[in-house]
């Protein structure tokens, strides 16, 4: 049986792991420096949307095949009292209800003049928000659910 | 395996996940020492006893 490496193979996967964040990072200062130069529309960013949306798909993919999140579900249910199932479910509203409220917040402050304009901006924005959200959620749930079945690959 | 485990109650026990102790037996993955020590472990054996075979 011939012997490789581990020490060495580990390694390189490790600086690999870290050049693609490091890709990751530079591309996100990128955008940030564009924004600044040329202002705050978003054109001229494509290629920066473009790579990380694609190298994003191409990483959830692959972990999906290879069968890693579903390896990861059983290894957490397994030792938690909370499935994963239902802990995604309870963070993915959380999330939704907080970005819903700074929504709402934001709407009050910036465009309400009287307390109850106040009131009735804040209920309206952040209603209108979560209903936004809802489907969006309602998808990214269903997905993640598909995704931690087993995958194609097993090794 | 022998001590009548399961994978899954063996994957269980290491704490690894059941495709993990699936992949060792077909030879298909290289445990790090420190997990074949734990497999050895659970179940009451050595790693002579587990690991070890004449070319």
């Amino acid at each position: 049986m011939k012997v490789k490496d581990e020490r060495l193979e580990n390694l390189r996967n490790k600086i690999g792991r870290e050049t693609y964040f490091l890709t990751i990072y530079l591309i996100a200062l990128s955008m940030v420096i564009k924004k600044f130069v040329h202002g705050p529309e978003l054109s001229g960013l494509g290629s920066e949307f473009l790579i990380l949306i694609i190298s994003g798909v191409y990483y959830a993919v692959r972990y999906w095949q290879m069968g890693i999140l579903a390896d990861e579900v059983e290894v957490h249910d397994r030792s938690n009292r909370l499935p994963m199932s239902t802990k995604n479910v309870v963070v993915g509203l959380g999330a939704g209800v907080i970005i819903s409220l700074i929504f709402g917040l934001r709407s009050a402050v910036v465009y309400a003049s009287t307390g109850q304009e106040k009131i009735f901006y804040f209920f309206l924005v952040f209603l209108a928000a979560f209903m936004i959200y809802i489907p969006v959620f309602l998808v990214l749930a269903l997905v993640l659910n598909l995704a931690s079945r087993k995958g194609g690959e097993s090794n | 395996m022998e001590k009548d485990l399961s994978q899954e109650e063996l994957a269980k026990q290491v704490g690894v996940a059941r495709q993990t102790i699936s992949l060792i037996e077909s030879g298909k993955y290289n445990p790090s020492l420190n997990l074949c020590i734990a497999i050895a472990k659970a179940l009451s054996k050595t790693l002579d006893d587990l690991f070890w075979y004449e070319e």
